[in-house]
């Protein structure tokens, strides 16, 4: 793992310190509230429903179990228990009282962490695949790309005051598991065989109210021009980019207004000026390599024996959360944090600083968030795949649902979120209660993503079946949408028909997996059957009953 | 309709409704305020929010249920009664989403 030098830990120490002054300034009042907002947003704390939230950045959704630890004694000394994993890969807190975020904030420096420009029209957290490092398909660690990109973008003064936010993914494997495709630049590492190593670039994907799939603006970058490349973008689109509609001023809307040739077109002559003119940004090999071997895990031979276990739910379990390694005789491990008709991506400290612990029993002391709000420990030795499904039996993570219909991504919805206009949480709940083991065996993979508001934080857009919740005449109701995808088959999904009600969606569901599974052919993905046979189908049956 | 004054104490961020002269967490403790009384009702809770003491101090509708205000809009009762799926952390028992 990336470990701070001094001037890393000097940065956050100072900011914590600027920000302990100027919540003692609000405090007196020698700051307005609406001085202190922008402040108070630059260090991740929003005004939420029910009080303050905080939300703390998890660099590419990587933590080491001393970080993991801390993060539950913050969540008992300063909230109520429990932290909520989101789909940018970090954790919220939503109860921490004004007063006291300063000294969380310095309790976060203390493991490296901090909350700064997650919010803001900033460069937010750099994601990735959580198996970065782990890997069987990938070309390299793509988390060496986003701890380069994660130095250039952090409080850079050309880029703090964007249009409007902006977030960067990364994958280095051919299957996407980072979701590039809809992200405002998306990169994808790749080792060209003859040109080397380089990179993919993609631009203006997004979700929220329009949602586009990023435009390929670069087949290859080399590796040495990275930098340069994404200052390119980031000042064609912050000299382009609309500041005068907040709706229409991301990146999306600019590539797609300008078209994808135009924008392309800016981008390298802007970068071609870049390389002439000014010092360049790039890192040197040397740099690349410092910043490589943070990664570069030796890990300790292990036994190919796997061992048996007749425990109830580990063949299952095995089958569907474990995740192959870029060694045979290591695993990947992905920690549910849905529970069947539980809140998806709440984990309680106790939980919290359980996986700490079998992350240094089994994985390497590292633990990784997926954007699919789960946790992943990245190099467990198969042998203690049997002992470790065990040990999360105890804490209530063994939940063997990874990638099935009650692994559902749902942001808080109106139960916590000022922006919702429905409620997302128990529309998961009522759904993933409805599926057990033996039924989402028979279903196979299948993404079901939920929003509470258009901003589209539950990534409805590219759910096998997506659902968005909007409010109807005072009442929550419930946009179902099918057949979108957020890997390297990337598909927005479409909209089915009227929305319906929240007690009407779990029969819906049932509809659209039985018309799914009427039509599919071998091995095929919803997105897949959808594209082949055309939403009627679905239409009929899904307003067929609700109508009935 | 009647309506009750909110606002979002400032050092904790928690919801509070104004109940003559002073803020409580409950909002069926609240007092309801008629045409007549919002102005002088606003009047004091801009002074507390002057005073750092609140902020977003704002109006809400509210129905009389068995004399007790409760929000009409399910937001303000959602953002009165605390996450409907954490049971642990209502606040008004008494009270629906």
């Amino acid at each position: 793992m990336y470990q701070y030098d001094a001037i890393d830990q000097e940065i956050v120490d100072a900011r914590v310190e600027e920000y302990r002054d100027q919540v003692a300034r609000r405090l007196s009042g020698a700051l307005t509230e609406e001085e202190f907002r922008p402040l108070r947003l630059m260090n991740g704390l929003y005004l939420q429903l029910h009080g303050y939230m905080l939300r703390v950045a998890i660099p590419y959704g990587t933590l080491s179990s001393r970080q993991l630890r801390a993060l539950a004694e913050i969540s008992r000394r300063y909230d109520k228990g429990y932290g909520h994993f989101t789909t940018r890969q970090n954790i919220q807190f939503n109860w921490p009282k004004l007063v006291e975020t300063p000294d969380l904030l310095a309790d976060l420096a203390k493991v490296e962490m901090h909350a700064i420009q997650t919010s803001g029209n900033c460069i937010r957290n750099v994601t990735t695949d959580p198996f970065a490092g782990a890997a069987a398909d990938e070309v390299e660690d793509p988390r060496i790309t986003c701890e380069i990109i994660r130095q250039w973008s952090t409080l850079h003064p050309e880029f703090a005051f964007l249009p409007r936010k902006f977030k960067i993914a990364v994958t280095a494997s051919p299957h996407d598991r980072a979701a590039i495709a809809v992200h405002d630049i998306g990169v994808r590492v790749v080792d060209d065989p003859e040109e080397g190593p380089g990179f993919e670039i993609w631009a203006g994907g997004g979700q929220g109210r329009a949602a586009y799939l990023a435009a390929l603006v670069r087949r290859f970058l080399p590796r040495a021009r990275l930098l340069s490349y994404l200052e390119a973008i980031m000042r064609v689109y912050n000299r382009y980019g609309r500041r005068d509609n907040k709706y229409k001023a991301r990146i999306k809307i600019l590539v797609n207004s300008m078209g994808a040739e135009a924008f392309t077109e800016e981008v390298e002559r802007e970068w071609q000026q870049i390389l002439a003119e000014e010092a360049p940004v790039d890192v040197p090999q040397g740099e690349w390599d410092r910043v490589g071997a943070f990664f570069d895990l030796e890990l300790p031979p292990a036994q190919e024996a796997e061992a048996d276990d007749t425990h109830p739910g580990f063949a299952r379990w095995r089958d569907v959360n474990v995740v192959p390694h870029r060694r045979a005789v290591y695993a990947n491990v992905v920690i549910s944090l849905k529970p069947r008709g539980g809140i998806p991506g709440d984990a309680s400290a106790s939980q919290m600083e359980g996986v700490a612990e079998l992350a240094d029993r089994f994985g390497q002391s590292e633990i990784r968030v997926t954007h699919q709000q789960n946790l992943v420990l990245p190099h467990v030795r198969r042998r203690d795949l049997s002992a470790l499904h065990r040990a999360l039996v105890e804490l209530d993570l063994a939940t063997a649902n990874l990638d099935q219909a009650s692994d559902i991504i749902a942001c808080p919805g109106m139960d916590y979120c000022t922006l919702a206009n429905a409620r997302s949480i128990p529309i998961a709940q009522s759904i993933s209660a409805r599926f057990d083991e033996s039924r989402e065996a028979e279903i196979g993979k299948l993404n079901i993503k939920i929003s509470g508001c258009i901003n589209a934080c539950g990534h409805h857009h590219v759910g096998h079946i997506g659902i968005l919740g909007i409010d109807k005449r005072g009442e929550e109701s419930y946009q179902l949408a099918i057949g979108g995808s957020h890997d390297e088959n990337a598909a927005l999904a479409k909209v089915l028909g009227r929305a319906i009600s929240a007690e009407e969606v779990p029969a819906a569901i049932d509809a659209i997996i039985e018309v799914w599974m009427g039509h599919r052919l071998e091995g095929e993905t919803l997105p897949r059957t959808v594209q082949r046979v055309g939403l009627v189908p679905f239409k009929e049956k899904v307003y067929g009953f609700v109508h009935a | 309709m009647s309506k009750v004054m909110t606002a979002q104490r400032l050092h904790d961020g928690i919801v509070v409704f104004w109940r003559d002269g002073e803020w409580t967490e409950s909002v069926l403790d609240a007092t309801p305020l008629d045409e007549a009384a919002v102005e002088m009702a606003m009047a004091e809770g801009r002074a507390d929010q002057a005073e750092n003491l609140v902020i977003d101090v704002g109006l809400i509708d509210v129905q009389l249920q068995a004399d007790k205000p409760v929000p009409t809009r399910r937001r303000e009762r959602l953002r009165a009664l605390g996450p409907s799926v954490r049971a642990d952390l209502v606040r008004a028992q008494d009270m629906e989403i």
